[in-house]
């Protein structure tokens, strides 16, 4: 384990619809030890969430027998830093920044909003994409966590 | 509301409550655009009641609240 992470979790779940919920509250229940606001919390449930959806719905889109699996790797950084990282070993992306676009959808038919990344970016610090077509995508998000603590004594100092 | 009722009922207003809903992504706003496409097309409008704050910051993240009322 590289001398900066202070703690770390790596989950692997079928790529199932109900399995949304689950790594929500598993990469929930891991980030809760970092002392994190309620908005924190939900900012990541949701980038979370929009990145195993996009696995469920586009990766592993023409494949959806078992074997497909999602890859959630959580780590905590010195520093207070929060970074999940959610793999998958799907049909990948042929163009990341067109992927990226707001509004962009491969599934337009489908009431899709074509906001996954348009979320992920806003609600995260940063965000990298890596992605080989025909190999899989890898989506590594980190957030920086001012705790709870240190907000009340900024409050009460201000 | 489904499409098919919407299309037979053709409603002037279309309330969509979120006090029983815990947690909202993007798939979410896909489904709000689609009903509220079809609204517009009608001439109705479309009120979203009792949203929680961060499915609020979803929704205006996606300009929802340029097409409907947040409450």
């Amino acid at each position: 384990m590289d001398i900066s992470v202070i703690n770390e979790m790596k989950v692997t779940l079928p790529a199932k619809s109900c399995n949304e919920a689950v790594a929500r509250a598993v990469v929930s229940a891991f980030a809760a030890q970092m002392d994190l606001s309620i908005v924190e919390l939900a900012d990541i449930k949701t980038a979370v969430s929009e990145a195993v959806t996009n696995c469920i719905v586009h990766a592993y889109r023409d494949r959806a027998e078992s074997g497909c699996t999602i890859e959630i790797m959580c780590r905590i950084l010195e520093g207070n830093i929060f970074l999940v990282r959610i793999k998958d070993k799907g049909c990948g992306i042929e163009d990341i920044h067109k992927a990226m676009e707001p509004m962009f959808t491969t599934a337009p038919s489908e009431e899709r909003a074509g906001l996954g990344f348009a979320v992920m970016e806003s609600f995260m610090d940063s965000i990298s994409v890596h992605s080989k077509p025909g190999k899989g995508t890898s989506v590594t998000m980190k957030k920086k966590i001012f705790s709870k603590s240190l907000m009340r004594t900024g409050a009460a100092n201000s | 509301m489904s499409l098919w009722e919407i299309e037979r009922c053709r409603p002037e207003s279309l309330v969509l409550d979120f006090g029983e809903v815990t947690f909202m992504d993007s798939s979410g706003i896909g489904l709000v655009m689609g009903r509220y496409k079809v609204i517009k097309e009608i001439g109705g409008r479309v009120t979203l009641r009792n949203t929680p704050a961060h499915i609020k910051k979803v929704m205006r993240l996606a300009g929802i609240d340029k097409l409907a009322v947040i409450s």
